[in-house]
């Protein structure tokens, strides 16, 4: 091997250590402000990860988080309950979420507020996995479903700047603001605006087909949550207008009835359906709505689970 | 396969450690086998229309050579026909059929609407069937010997650095750099590197991170109002840019590794002080072969004034074309046509306007003012390049212009900041090459440190607020 191979690789071996040693002092900087943080989104997937004990739990995505309110659970079942529901979120960051918590503790009342196209077709869900990125050392268990992301995650994972990536800001901001812009009862988001009409009339949704993996995701969650005596209850929850077919309302209600698990839809319910003063916008409702809502479902549960609590 | 994919961290190094490690006489097999799984890794099938273009045009090449007279003429349109040819089979079939549905149906004469071709264009075809058409021309001009080695040639067409998105080269230029051997050589080596990596940050920290604030405000023209539209604009002018010439420089890089020079494609453009200094700053390449291959032919500036303006605003049209099969490209195109024949025809009136009003007294205001009403010029040609059609390219302008409210601080807060970091990194970079050559050096310092403290500081950015496997680079889509 020529002499200026040499002298390039030994440079480049310097480079690369460097490199890693950055990557691993810097990273686990991060990590550590990371899970010190007290308020944000990543605080709320920290505490449903690593800490919350609560008997119900409530999963999905914004939408979730939304329109349950945990304290009108609380007080219907005589309980504690958690809202686990995270803005852009879908089945796969749920199942995930589910498999974080069971290696922990297992939930008694297990709700899962399905999004009425969440088992179709979009990539965007995939990316949004991100959000699991830095609790993938910690929980192996999570580890098949952000693989996902691209065939190549497992070794981008190595890199724990690439964990964090996304995370700067959040960590920079929730360190030193130390408070969340948004209000937050029990993992519940209330939203006080009325619905602005106007956007509505530009809300069209297309039909896309259903999507094998979130499928068979949903299909583990529905089988992995109902274990252990744990009551599992799939709820669609209104929307302002219904989207017409729905394939994954089709397939879900298919998959619990196999599993033996309550599914209810109320996307289309009467009580909300374009009712303006119920919804916040296309697919929230408002905290109005939402405690509607809650005292309607908290009673339907409170029937279900009595045995179990 | 893209340059910013994981799949090409491993490919890049593979592929170069074997280069060197075989003797000169396999290297053009193991290239264009690495060019073949390169182009392979996006849609297979897409591989056949290479193949036939290449294997068109090799036989083309050496038929012009060995014909005398008119026939080499004739060749020489075989080989164009069936380049145009399946550009025009699958870059514009789809529009031709859109466009003939319009008129008859405008006219009521239509019953059953022509039917539309269900296909996706194949990756970089403009660009290797231009490259492809230079050889065939070269070899008709005598500037170029016709290539006997088919492999060559195929490496030629298909070198993977440049194969999807340029630069657009001419076989005087790479023709005879796959013949010559290359040893490996340390300051080469390192400064491929540097290109790519800098390349890289272009792409993965500026371009993507751009286009996340963009992207939701151009697909929903609609429900944004003229200051977020205006600064979407402004972005997309950096975001382009920097995809472009972010390929560019990795690709230019990642050949120079291997001892091949490509040519250079960006020059800092948006420091042009004209439209005209803009194209021969902005995709090099492509600006030189149509005035190669298509202004010259026409006749250049070697003809009366309305001859040569028509020449000058017939090219930026087919370049407009080229770009893309949609009216929208064709008036972008149009739009630096009549910029550059109105710089032109009134050229001795804004000399005397800049005289009248001592300017000229002032040149570095003036150099100011003139690099800002060129990059203003091209923002706006920009927004029916970026719209998703002509009357949402209408709408922003019509918001811009008069409906003004708060900015759209992008779906996650860390968007505007993450942009404003990246367009200072680039605005100082761009900036101190442009006006301070050979100082405030960081890649080429004498200072080892200085030189490590700026590789390792772009490394750990790209880490650190890279986008990553955001998708492909604008340009593949032409």
């Amino acid at each position: 091997m020529n002499n200026s191979i040499i002298i390039f690789l030994k440079k480049l071996f310097v480079l690369i250590l460097i490199i890693v040693f950055i990557d691993v002092v810097l990273g686990k900087t991060l990590e550590h402000f990371y899970f010190k943080m007290k308020s944000g989104q990543s605080s709320r997937i920290t505490y449903a990860m690593t800490q919350s004990q609560e008997d119900v739990v409530v999963f999905g995505s914004s939408r979730a988080n939304h329109h349950y309110v945990t304290t009108l659970l609380e007080d219907s079942l005589h309980t504690t309950a958690y809202n686990a529901g995270i803005d852009g979120q879908g089945i796969l960051f749920q199942y995930s979420l589910l498999k974080a918590m069971q290696s922990r503790y297992q939930p008694k009342v297990i709700i899962l507020d399905l999004n009425p196209d969440g088992l179709e077709e979009a990539s965007i869900y995939y990316d949004r996995l991100y959000v699991l990125l830095p609790y993938y050392k910690r929980y192996k268990e999570i580890q098949p479903i952000v693989n996902v992301r691209s065939p190549y995650e497992h070794l981008k994972a190595m890199s724990t700047l690439y964990r964090y990536n996304y995370f700067i800001l959040p960590i920079l901001y929730n360190n030193i603001l130390n408070k969340s812009s948004k209000e937050d009862i029990k993992g519940y988001e209330p939203l006080y605006k009325n619905i602005d009409l106007t956007t509505v009339k530009k809300a069209q949704k297309k039909v896309l087909p259903l999507d094998s993996i979130k499928v068979a995701n949903f299909r583990s969650f529905i089988k992995e949550a109902n274990r252990n005596n744990c009551k599992v209850m799939v709820y669609i929850s209104p929307i302002f207008k219904t989207y017409g077919v729905s394939p994954t309302i089709a397939m879900a209600k298919k998959i619990c009835s196999d599993e033996g698990v309550f599914f209810k839809d109320y996307s289309s319910h009467p009580f909300f359906k374009e009712s303006t003063q119920y919804f916040h916008d296309f697919n929230h409702l408002n905290n109005s709505g939402a405690e509607a809502y809650s005292r309607i479902i908290s009673g339907e549960i409170k029937i279900l689970v009595s045995s179990k609590l | 396969m893209l340059f910013n994919s994981f799949q090409f961290l491993i490919f890049f190094p593979v592929v170069t450690i074997l280069y060197f490690l075989l003797p000169h006489k396999w290297r053009w097999l193991h290239l264009l086998v690495a060019s073949c799984i390169f182009y392979l890794a996006f849609i297979p099938v897409y591989i056949l229309i290479l193949i036939f273009t290449i294997i068109i045009d090799y036989i083309a090449g050496i038929l012009i050579e060995n014909a005398r007279g008119p026939r080499r003429k004739t060749f020489l349109l075989i080989s164009i026909i069936a380049n145009v040819g399946v550009l025009a089979i699958f870059k514009y079939f789809n529009f031709f059929v859109d466009n003939v549905n319009a008129v008859l149906s405008a006219f009521h004469l239509i019953v059953h609407p022509l039917p539309f071709w269900n296909i996706i264009l194949p990756i970089g075809l403009s660009f290797h069937t231009f490259q492809a058409m230079s050889y065939t021309i070269e070899v008709y001009r005598n500037n170029q010997k016709a290539e006997r080695h088919f492999g060559i040639y195929a490496l030629y067409v298909m070198f993977y650095p440049q194969l999807v998105a340029g630069p657009i080269e001419r076989p005087q230029n790479l023709l005879h750099q796959f013949h010559e051997q290359h040893y490996f050589n340390n300051d080469r080596v390192v400064k491929g590197l540097r290109l790519m990596l800098w390349g890289l940050f272009m792409k993965v920290v500026i371009a993507d991170r751009l286009a996340t604030y963009v992207n939701p405000v151009y697909e929903n023209v609609g429900q944004h109002n003229g200051t977020s539209l205006l600064l979407a604009t402004l972005f997309f002018c950096l975001q382009i840019y920097c995809d472009f010439a972010g390929y560019s420089y990795v690709a230019i890089g990642s050949a120079k590794v291997m001892g091949i020079d490509l040519m250079t494609n960006f020059r800092r453009p948006y420091f042009s002080r004209s439209i005209s200094e803009f194209w021969s700053r902005w995709h090099i390449s492509l600006s030189t072969w149509f005035r190669d291959y298509v202004y010259i032919p026409l006749g250049g500036n070697r003809v009366n004034r309305c001859r040569w303006y028509f020449n000058l605003f017939i090219v930026f049209l087919i370049s407009g074309f080229w770009h893309g099969a949609d009216w929208k490209f064709v008036i972008w195109g149009g739009l630096h046509g009549f910029y550059l024949v109105f710089a032109l025809a009134t050229q001795q009136w804004r000399d005397g306007i800049n005289d009248k009003f001592g300017l000229t007294k002032f040149p570095r205001l003036l150099h100011l003012m003139q690099v800002l009403i060129t990059f203003l010029l091209c923002a706006f040609a920009w927004i029916f390049f970026r719209a998703n059609s002509l009357s949402d390219a209408l709408l922003i302008i019509k918001k811009i212009v008069f409906d003004h409210g708060p900015l759209f601080s992008g779906n996650n807060p860390a968007v505007l900041p993450y942009c404003a970091f990246g367009i200072l990194v680039l605005a100082f970079v761009d900036f101190k090459t442009e006006y301070f050559v050979g100082r405030l050096l960081l890649f080429y310092n004498k200072n080892i440190y200085i030189r490590y403290l700026s590789y390792i500081f772009i490394i750990v950015t790209l880490l650190l607020i890279g986008v990553f496997d955001s998708g492909q680079f604008i340009y593949f889509q032409f």
